[in-house]
């Protein structure tokens, strides 16, 4: 019983956590709508460092999220994309219960998301393209949802795997000169019910401008670029529900500006991005995001 | 000593008369180093590509074809199209010869 109501104590605290990974194609942080070329493949390397740690209630809690996100993309043909996305986590939160701090953690295979990119508008000219994609698919709940330590049984956020399916959808819209791109993306998460809970559905709206640092003109034989990357990351999260009862320490605004660098190549992207909260409005004693860095190659195959 | 000459001057004229098709592209579209592996990729598998060399400033994908080698065009902008570009303009060119 006492076990029961500290393991409902926990949930309650982290609930407002909902970590989600997204699958990211080219700028650092969300998709693009550049193309994947007909029977060829992209494989993304993504290593995700998440810490949240202002907390605003007594429990001072800490976590910090470790993700390794493996992305494949393949081109069906020269429009249409389809992504798997497949990420390990550890997890790790530490807060104080009564008198004392406690550590609670978990890995394993999170949730993996599938979907599928559609490219409607493509409008080419000499060193620059303009296009616009659309995007939809699942998370299926390929983690495990039901890991536990000696507290019992761990909270719905602190567990790998949610347990739920969840859809999204979106459109994305890319300028790309051979200067600068520029990258829109708004999408929609429609979150599913697992074991009596159900996350809050959400919003995000992002932005990403790239602009060439290296080389300052191009050459007959230039190869590499690097890319100055600003983006920002906005979301709207309405609050979870846990067996049907909204809680009110869950959801909110959340806003984030995001410098980084991409070296790009024929064949390979290394690149790496700091999100920094710079506006968080924030439901009830949901805790706050510290940073999140994101470091990470992909490959032409 | 009159064989040997014919033979040369046989040899010149047949080595003359073999046709070096070598193409010049222009693709629209093309704004990155990642973008362009793919055109590299998909037209170096052709049959008798010898080379591609892509000029991404000025929008440029050079061919270099096998002695006697032809692209046809359609074959060409298919490739292009599947890499997810667009074929502006297919020039024959003699700047690798």
């Amino acid at each position: 019983m006492k076990k029961n109501r500290f393991t409902h104590y926990i949930l309650l605290l982290v609930l407002p956590l909902m970590l989600s990974i997204h699958a990211k194609a080219a700028p650092i942080t969300f998709n693009t709508a550049l193309p994947v070329a007909k029977e060829s493949f992209i494989n993304r390397e993504q290593f995700v460092f998440k810490r949240f740690k202002k907390d605003k209630s007594l429990a001072d809690r800490d976590l910090s999220v470790n993700a390794l996100v493996s992305v494949v993309a393949y081109g069906v043909n020269s429009k249409l994309a389809v992504f798997a996305a497949l990420p390990y986590v550890q997890k790790d939160m530490s807060l104080t219960a009564g008198s004392s701090r406690i550590s609670r953690s978990s890995s394993g295979l999170a949730d993996s998301k599938f979907f599928a990119r559609y490219t409607f508008l493509q409008k080419d000219q000499r060193g620059q393209t303009l296009r616009l994609a659309a995007f939809a698919g699942v998370k299926a709940p390929t983690g495990s949802d039901r890991q536990s330590d000696r507290f019992g049984i761990l909270p719905v956020p602190l567990q790998s795997g949610s347990g739920s399916w969840d859809n999204f959808a979106g459109l994305v819209v890319t300028r790309q000169k051979l200067d600068y791109q520029i990258d829109f993306q708004l999408s929609y998460n429609s979150a599913g019910k697992a074991n009596q809970f159900r996350a809050g559905n959400q919003w995000n709206a992002d932005a990403s401008f790239q602009y060439r640092l290296f080389p300052k003109s191009l050459e007959r034989s230039t190869k590499h670029f690097v890319y100055a990357v600003l983006e920002a990351n906005y979301s709207n999260q309405n609050n979870n529900r846990i067996m049907a009862i909204k809680d009110v320490n869950s959801g909110g605004r959340l806003l984030y500006l995001s410098p980084g660098l991409q070296y790009v190549t024929r064949k390979y992207i290394l690149e790496a991005a700091i999100q920094i909260p710079v506006q968080q409005d924030l439901n009830g004693l949901a805790l706050e995001s510290d940073y999140i860095m994101t470091t990470g190659f992909r490959i032409n195959f | 000593m009159k064989k040997t000459v014919m033979l040369i001057l046989l040899l010149s004229v047949f080595s003359a008369l073999a046709e070096q098709n070598n193409y010049q592209l222009q693709v629209n579209g093309l704004a990155c180093p990642f973008c362009e592996y793919n055109i590299q990729k998909k037209l170096s598998k052709l049959d008798g590509v010898m080379s591609v060399e892509v000029i991404l400033k000025d929008s440029q994908v050079n061919v270099r074809m096998q002695e006697g080698k032809k692209l046809p065009e359609a074959q060409i902008k298919q490739e292009i199209t599947d890499a997810g570009f667009t074929l502006m303009a297919v020039r024959k060119s003699d700047e690798e010869k």
